[in-house]
């Protein structure tokens, strides 16, 4: 208990500091939003002092002095407003993530579940009956399939069940000419839409945590308690999965912890190759444009969630691994 | 009968061959000691014994009948309701043996549930009850393995040997990892239980000591081979094999005045490269020219055996 308190007191100094940081590192850079903006107009025109002011007005920019700005950037973080993006002006910040996130959480967020509890399970499987013909011919796909670069192996798989045969779209999160709705109709679309993207990820992550899980499975298996369970006349089963699985899942079980934090970054290789209306494409265009509020919005999100799943991974693992669970110093 | 008969027992690890032609047999309520150094191939042995070799040990030829069954031919599965119900281990360093993850007790009940269920309440009586055989307070049932010191997860182990009153116990190197202070405890601790219970043991170590003061016999190993076997008392009065001579020269007896301790020049021979002769022989300081080009037959007499050339001239010379 004591040491869950102690990871809760570093958890809200990480965030204190990350979001410090994100505030900090935009106001140390050079020159201002309102000059990029007046930036974009110079060809049109020259601008007089007022409108300047007007944008600078517009886009919330104080000449108080920086611990006031300060002050009033962490108000309007626990208000969620995280200012006017450029690059969709006028829409703010906030509507744009918030029309990105749910892409990302379900088709980022589902296929991380998904290859973390396949991947895992074939691992295990693959674990207990190590050398047979079933083990060697799952771990040399997942060796082979997790060693190609993911954009390669999305840009075929965009080209050929895509572009050539048509079986899946090309592009998208839903047919173009659907407006987002919870209707049936739309709800299929994006389903249909997200099986290829879906796809291609699993097969690029499944084998490593495949191979992470039978890796620590087999030395698992090597322990003096796995043979006692033996002697003991344990079916196999029990042997497998509450002697073997359960100290060898621990260490998976981190990783993944600190992998759901990483979702709502999305993948951004993934959501460029399918055009994919998520975080991945979001974050893509405000640094190719610029966008200053929308990256910090952005990377406000990713770090809280980051810091927020890797206080969870710790949690997990004083949950299922009592020698972390008193004293904090494991054996 | 015998509770536990060994015949022409070879195991082997690939090519080596780290337990060769072994015979013993062991009576109800019998403790035998079976001592050797590093490498002899006494927990191999112990292993195949229980058929808990990990692979590529492998049993190559010979017998293990317990209670009359032969347990070479069984699979694993028909092998399964023998386990522990009828033959249970403690292996060396209860600190690796018990599951890092399961409380103490979750470790009885899980045996017991598959074994011989029972309900709930009476369940916690039986691990109490054993427990406190091991003296160790019921309270650390609710422990895990890692909040216990390593003379109490070692007579945790012993505990969970015996929940299910089984007929033979192999203890293999079950005091190794502990200081002498708990070693002496434990073995005390054995021979009350071993009274209680009245199981048969086969109790592996490189201790001499510690085996001499538990076994009713002992069996002295040496690469891969049984060289000598005889009750305790009389291995201690009159050891026949050179190597058994030596090894209880390396105990100095410390009531002496001047204590010399005796040390075995040499090491023990290569497995992979086994040619005629006795293993022993290079170390060996009264041996003589058939010692290096024939083997010695393991001759047993009811319960002694012996495996050396100078057996039959010993007698002579001393008539």
């Amino acid at each position: 208990m004591r040491y869950l308190l102690w990871r809760a007191g570093t958890l809200i100094l990480t965030l204190w500091s990350a979001i410090t940081l994100n505030f900090l590192l935009p106001r140390l850079m050079p020159g201002n939003p309102a000059q990029v903006m007046l930036a974009k107009f110079k060809g049109k025109g020259n601008m007089g002092p007022q409108a300047i002011h007007a944008i600078q007005v517009m886009l919330g920019i104080s000449h108080v002095n920086l611990f006031q700005q300060y002050l009033q950037y962490w108000v309007e973080i626990f208000h969620w407003n995280f200012g006017v993006s450029y690059t969709y002006f006028p829409y703010s910040v906030t509507s744009q993530i918030n029309q990105a996130l749910p892409w990302t959480l379900i088709l980022i967020g589902v296929t991380t579940v998904l290859s973390f509890l396949i991947g895992t399970g074939l691992g295990i499987l693959s674990a207990w009956r190590r050398g047979s013909r079933l083990d060697i011919v799952i771990t040399s796909i997942f060796t082979f399939a997790s060693s190609f670069p993911y954009f390669w192996f999305a840009m075929i798989a965009v080209f050929v069940l895509a572009f050539t045969t048509n079986v899946f779209p090309d592009s998208g999160g839903y047919a173009s000419q659907m407006v987002p709705s919870f209707s049936f109709p739309f709800i299929a679309s994006a389903v249909y839409h997200s099986i290829l993207p879906a796809l291609t990820i699993l097969v690029s992550s499944l084998g490593g945590w495949q191979l992470q899980m039978r890796n620590n499975m087999i030395s698992a298996l090597n322990e003096d308690y796995v043979l006692l369970a033996r002697a003991k006349g344990l079916p196999e089963r029990m042997l497998a999965i509450s002697y073997a699985a359960r100290n060898a899942i621990l260490p998976s079980m981190t990783s993944f912890a600190m992998s759901l934090g990483f979702v709502v970054s999305g993948a951004i290789l993934v959501e460029l190759v399918f055009s994919y209306p998520g975080m991945g494409n979001l974050l893509y265009s405000a640094v190719s444009n610029e966008d200053f509020p929308l990256m910090q919005g952005i990377f406000l999100m990713i770090v809280v969630c980051v810091v927020v799943a890797n206080f969870l991974a710790d949690v997990l693992s004083v949950v299922l691994d009592p020698r972390i669970r008193r004293g904090g110093s494991g054996a | 009968m015998a509770v536990l008969d060994v015949k022409h027992l070879t195991v082997g690890y690939g090519k080596v061959q780290a337990v060769r032609d072994v015979n013993l047999s062991l009576e109800k309520g019998e403790i035998l000691g079976i001592v050797g150094e590093s490498g002899s191939g006494k927990s191999t042995l112990g292993s195949a014994i229980t058929k808990l070799l990990r692979p590529p040990g492998k049993i190559l030829s010979g017998e293990i009948r317990f209670e009359g069954e032969d347990l070479v031919p069984l699979t694993e599965k028909q092998l399964r309701h023998k386990r522990w119900t009828d033959i249970s281990v403690v292996m060396q360093s209860g600190m690796n043996a018990l599951n890092p993850v399961a409380t103490i007790r979750r470790q009885f009940e899980d045996v017991i549930l598959v074994h011989q269920p029972m309900g709930k309440a009476k369940m916690a009586e039986r691990v109490d009850e054993m427990l406190q055989l091991v003296n160790i307070d019921p309270v650390y049932a609710d422990h895990y393995p890692h909040e216990l010191s390593g003379g109490m997860k070692q007579r945790v182990s012993i505990a969970l040997a015996l929940v299910l009153d089984p007929k033979l116990i192999l203890f293999d190197e079950p005091t190794t990892a502990l200081d002498v202070v708990v070693q002496r405890f434990i073995v005390q601790n054995l021979k009350m239980l071993r009274r209680r219970y009245n199981f048969s043991a086969l109790f592996i170590s490189h201790d001499l000591g510690t085996v001499l003061e538990i076994a009713d016999r002992v069996a002295v190993m040496y690469a891969g081979q049984i060289v000598e076997m005889q009750t305790t008392r009389n291995l201690l009065r009159h050891p026949k094999h050179p190597y058994t001579e030596a090894l209880l020269r390396c105990f100095p007896d410390p009531r002496a005045e001047i204590i010399e301790a005796v040390g075995i020049p040499g090491t023990p021979p290569d497995l992979a490269d086994i040619t005629p002769g006795c293993p022993f022989a290079p170390r060996c300081t009264r041996s003589i020219s058939t010692c290096f080009s024939e083997t010695p037959a393991y001759v047993m007499e009811k319960d002694t055996g012996l495996a050396c050339h100078l057996a039959g001239r010993e007698a002579e010379v001393q008539a």
